[in-house]
């Protein structure tokens, strides 16, 4: 027992975690406070390239936009993105897909938290209402807008998210809070950050309850627990260790197939997150990652007698290695290198022709930004990609100019290639209804080669940029073409008898012009403005055409109003059609928030009132085999929040 | 061999003897004439090796000629070598040097001057004439370093822990002289700074980092330079250090200028056999230095350091 004690990454944390030693009095400062060697905090992987330099289009939502918004779902802060559609299918599984083209399992962005990807390689989505992070944890979620793969891997295609959790030493201290509202919504919020002799760290836990579209089959429960800890084993290296659990259930599928009322899906979610950086001097560093996630779903699927029971059941885990190296140490050229190993496997018993899939996946990817005189940069970067289930490599590089001609003004224009993994619920799928084992019809398989999905992309971008105005304005006009798409085809049996495939086939192009504002117009006024124009055409399949929304638009605008925070969020799409769904979704949804701030000698006070869907309604319509039309109607929470040190 | 009827070997040995006499003489009153300086050095390592040194060399200039011997704290004794000016270097030489019964005049280097006035208070109250060439710069001259580097620049934030090194008001009169205001939060432990920053965010252009064993102490360096990077907050640093962890810019001496400088003041304030203790000050040198990485990640258009003290030398900041 001692051994395994002593053996045992419990007996690390617990050191690590040992509170650290307070003096009742403060020494004399001496000249240690000003010579002795410093950590290296904003290192050069900390420092984001700005936006009039970058080699693509990013939409940066902070923590004070976040807050504003009064949303209480990561998700849904992705409606202020521009181009951006977010909806909920059966009240429990969300959807975020950028220019729309998606059924309810959008898959052609790569989703990060923390460095770790949370892109389920199953059905190849994200199972966003699972990820254990409280949006109090948030501190910035940047969407990269455009091709990513060069930077991020073939799950960038469309783009990327990442979302930065806070740093475990700006959430010291206990936190509490309570939330509830009409249509049966609660949310209980914990938290509780320490200090140690070496860093900082932060357990946090959720538990919410609630009904997104108000229907019987709507409700779900969430469960939440992480820690995060931030440790400094010298100057020069910081380690960040993470892990959290999320238990759920929900009523409806998890699966995109609702076959009765009673239908519900207990999902599990689970990671362990870890990243050493080791700064060298000049702006050099490397760093090593290296995480596992974990996530079940079980939901039982009795079908009408002689019929077998399907199972909606499925597991699915991702172990990732990665290693990076970035060089700053020249004002002219920068470099940066990455390779990773991943080994994704999956068990889809009712839906795959193997009880588990493996996927492993090798990346090598690279960057070069290059500043041949003050005015311009050029950036190169490129991944190349290799994945096991279908023996795919892929190249997918990205080309990009930015001329700065003044301080306030820059142009970017940049052309990218991306490719997407087929997931390998795509590439093995295996669906068939048995009597007794006994197969008497075969729904799905996969008896077609699947190439990746392509996009080639051609964007001309402007950021004008003007601080004494508190003014920043991102522009861009692009051009998307995607081909070898996935699409469903039926097939005939040597029997006659019908079955589905996924093939690659249609080709689909997208235009589009968007931007986004953000103008601080006071010390504590600010308003943030996106619109995207789109228009989309496929001589394959009017459904593509209709997947994309002609126009989406955010506002959000925050203002003190008599001692309060005051905000107002308003989100509009035109319609647009998910794949297979029967009806037009869209939303035209206006959102307010106030807040009150106080301080007390104990700690700090926020008591909330949101009311949201305050004009009318948003319809949300996924696929006929789920509910045919949803409606988030108008509804509102308060809260109460209080942080102590 | 033949010797010269005027020479006797005794008088030679005579005049050997005066000019030897002589020599020697004109020895001592030289070496009584130079000044006795015993530099203390708190311990024995490059920081303060590289005063010590800058400090020697420009006493070597001097052909009035000095008398400098260096002893780390542990090896002076007061009663044992005569001296007429001590330089403590650093905090726990100074600590050594005043806890002698010894009234030989000191003049510290490379201490702060919070601690330099916390610690003489006692030894000039028992008549010990204690000075000191603070290690900090003066806070006019940062106010003119954020207003040179940040012309839009109009508030400024200051977080002050319990103890920290400056009082609200000098930082006030100080901001004042370069049409700066202070806008200060209090923070008694290290959970305090996230709050006390992002309730600081709209109200301020730029964090003023003072020396404060609390708020820049190494526990909240993280989370303090971690948060005013993410509320794109520029800050201001009083050291190298801080400034390659992650402040925008930073106003401060080498140790080789701190030396040099201690140096030329001990030349001038020489007086004929003795030496005139100088009075407290903050230094002249100075260097200030930008760090580019998170100047430009923050978007912030700041000319280089050079270009920066010459504007503030000449009093042209935009």
């Amino acid at each position: 027992m001692k051994g395994w004690l002593r053996s045992s990454p419990i007996w690390l944390l617990a050191v690590l975690l040992l509170p650290a030693g307070r003096a009742d009095t403060l020494d004399p400062l001496s000249e240690a406070e000003f010579f002795a060697d410093q950590p290296l905090v904003l290192s050069a992987s900390r420092l984001a390239t700005p936006a009039n330099r970058a080699p693509a289009a990013v939409s940066v939502i902070t923590r004070e936009m976040i807050e504003a918004t009064g949303f209480r779902h990561l998700v849904d802060v992705l409606r202020l993105v521009p181009g951006f559609i977010v909806g909920w299918s059966g009240g429990n599984t969300a959807a975020a897909t950028y220019l729309g083209l998606s059924e309810q399992f959008p898959h052609r962005m790569q989703i990060m938290v923390d460095g770790r990807s949370v892109y389920d390689p199953s059905f190849g989505h994200t199972v966003w209402r699972g990820i254990p992070v409280a949006l109090d944890e948030v501190e910035r979620i940047e969407v990269v807008r455009g091709p990513n793969a060069a930077h991020d891997g073939l799950n960038a295609m469309m783009g990327t998210i990442h979302v930065y959790t806070r740093h475990s030493s700006a959430t010291l201290g206990g936190m509490g809070e309570v939330a509830i509202g009409n249509r049966d919504y609660r949310e209980t919020n914990l938290r509780y950050g320490g200090m140690t002799d070496n860093g900082s760290w932060r357990l946090g836990f959720l538990a919410r309850e609630d009904e997104i579209h108000g229907v019987d089959q709507d409700r779900a429960n969430d469960v939440q627990v992480n820690f995060r800890g931030d440790f400094s084993a010298s100057p020069w290296d910081d380690v960040m260790l993470e892990f959290g659990l999320s238990r759920g259930r929900w009523q409806g599928t998890n699966i995109g197939n609702l076959f009765y009322d009673d239908q519900h899906a207990q999902y599990v979610n689970g990671y362990a997150n870890l990243l050493w950086k080791h700064v060298l001097p000049e702006g050099r560093e490397w760093a090593l990652q290296f995480n596992h996630t974990y996530s079940q779903n079980q939901e039982a699927i009795p079908l009408p007698a002689p019929i077998d029971p399907l199972s909606g059941d499925y597991r699915t885990s991702g172990t990732a290695l990665e290693l990076s190296y970035l060089d700053r140490s020249s004002a002219e050229l920068k470099k940066s290198l990455s390779g990773e190993f991943r080994l994704n496997r999956v068990r889809l018993p009712m839906q795959l022709d193997n009880d588990y899939d493996s996927d492993y996946v090798f990346s090598l990817s690279g960057a070069l930004e290059w500043n041949p005189a003050a005015e311009w940069v050029v950036h190169l970067g490129t991944m190349l990609e290799r994945h096991s289930d279908n023996g795919d490599t892929s190249l997918s590089p990205r080309f990009v100019v930015n001329w700065l001609p003044s301080d306030a003004h820059a142009f970017r224009l940049g052309i990218a290639h991306g490719e997407t993994a087929t997931s390998i619920y795509v590439n093995n799928v295996d669906i068939r209804l048995s009597v007794g084992g006994v197969t008497v019809d075969q729904i799905f398989a996969s008896t077609e080669d699947l190439e990746p999905e392509k996009i080639n992309t051609v964007e001309l971008g402007y950021h004008f940029s003007k601080p004494e105005w508190g003014l920043n304005l991102d522009t861009r006009i692009f051009h998307n073409r995607l081909y070898d798409v996935v699409d469903v085809d039926s097939r005939r049996l040597p029997n006659n008898d019908r079955y589905n495939v996924y093939f690659n086939h249609p080709t689909i192009e997208v235009w589009g012009l968007e931007y986004q504002l953000k103008w601080r117009f006071a010390r504590k006024g600010w308003l943030w403005l996106s619109q995207a124009w789109l228009s989309s055409h496929s001589s394959d399949d009017i459904m593509y055409e209709r997947s994309v929304p002609g126009y989406t638009l955010s506002l959000l605008a925050s203002h003190p109003l008599g001692g309060l925070d005051a905000s107002v969020g308003y989100y509009y799409t035109e319609p647009m059609r998910w794949y297979a769904g029967k009806y037009d979704s869209k939303y035209n949804r206006l959102d307010a928030r106030l807040a009150k701030n106080w301080k007390t000698a104990s700690g700090k006070w926020q008591a909330a009132l949101v009311l949201q869907s305050l004009n009318g309604v948003e319809d949300e319509s996924f696929s006929e085999y789920l509910y045919k039309h949803q409606k988030y109607q108008r509804r509102g929470y308060v809260s109460l929040k209080y942080e102590f040190y | 061999m033949a010797i010269p009827p005027s020479y006797s070997p005794r008088r030679g040995g005579l005049f050997a003897a005066w000019i030897a006499a002589c020599l020697l003489l004109a020895w001592m009153t030289g070496a009584l004439a130079a000044p006795a300086v015993t530099l203390v050095l708190s311990e024995d390592a490059p920081l303060y090796a590289a005063v010590a040194r800058a400090l020697r060399a420009e006493l070597e200039a001097d052909r009035r000629g000095w008398q400098l011997r260096v002893r780390t704290w542990r090896e002076y004794r007061s009663a044992e070598e005569h001296a007429d000016l001590v330089v403590p270097v650093g905090l726990r030489a100074l600590q050594s040097v005043l806890a002698e019964r010894d009234n030989t005049p000191v003049w510290a280097l490379l201490v702060p001057r919070a601690s330099f006035e916390q610690l003489a208070g006692k030894a000039s109250a028992r008549g010990r004439p204690v000075s000191a060439l603070y290690l900090d710069q003066p806070l006019s001259r940062h106010m003119r370093m954020l207003k040179a580097a940040l012309p839009r620049a109009r508030q400024v934030g200051v977080l002050l822990g319990p103890e920290s090194s400056v009082r609200p008001e000098a930082l006030r009169a100080a901001a004042e002289s370069s049409q700066l205001k202070i806008v200060s939060a209090r923070v008694d432990a290290i959970e305090d700074l996230v709050p006390a920053l992002t309730s600081l965010r709209n109200e301020i252009d730029a964090l003023l980092l003072v020396p404060d064993p609390l708020v820049v102490g190494r526990g909240g360096l993280h989370a303090l330079l971690l948060h005013t990077y993410q509320l794109t907050l520029p800050v201001a640093a009083y050291s190298a250090q801080l400034l390659e962890a992650g402040a925008t810019l930073a106003l401060f001496a080498t140790p080789e200028q701190i030396g040099a400088e201690a140096g030329a003041r001990l030349r001038e304030a020489r007086g004929g056999n003795g030496v005139v203790v100088p009075a407290p000050e903050h230094p002249q040198s100075y260097q200030v230095a930008v760090n580019r990485n998170v100047a430009v990640s923050l978007e912030l258009r700041i000319p280089a350091g050079e270009t920066l003290r010459l504007r503030m030398e000449r009093g042209t900041e935009p």
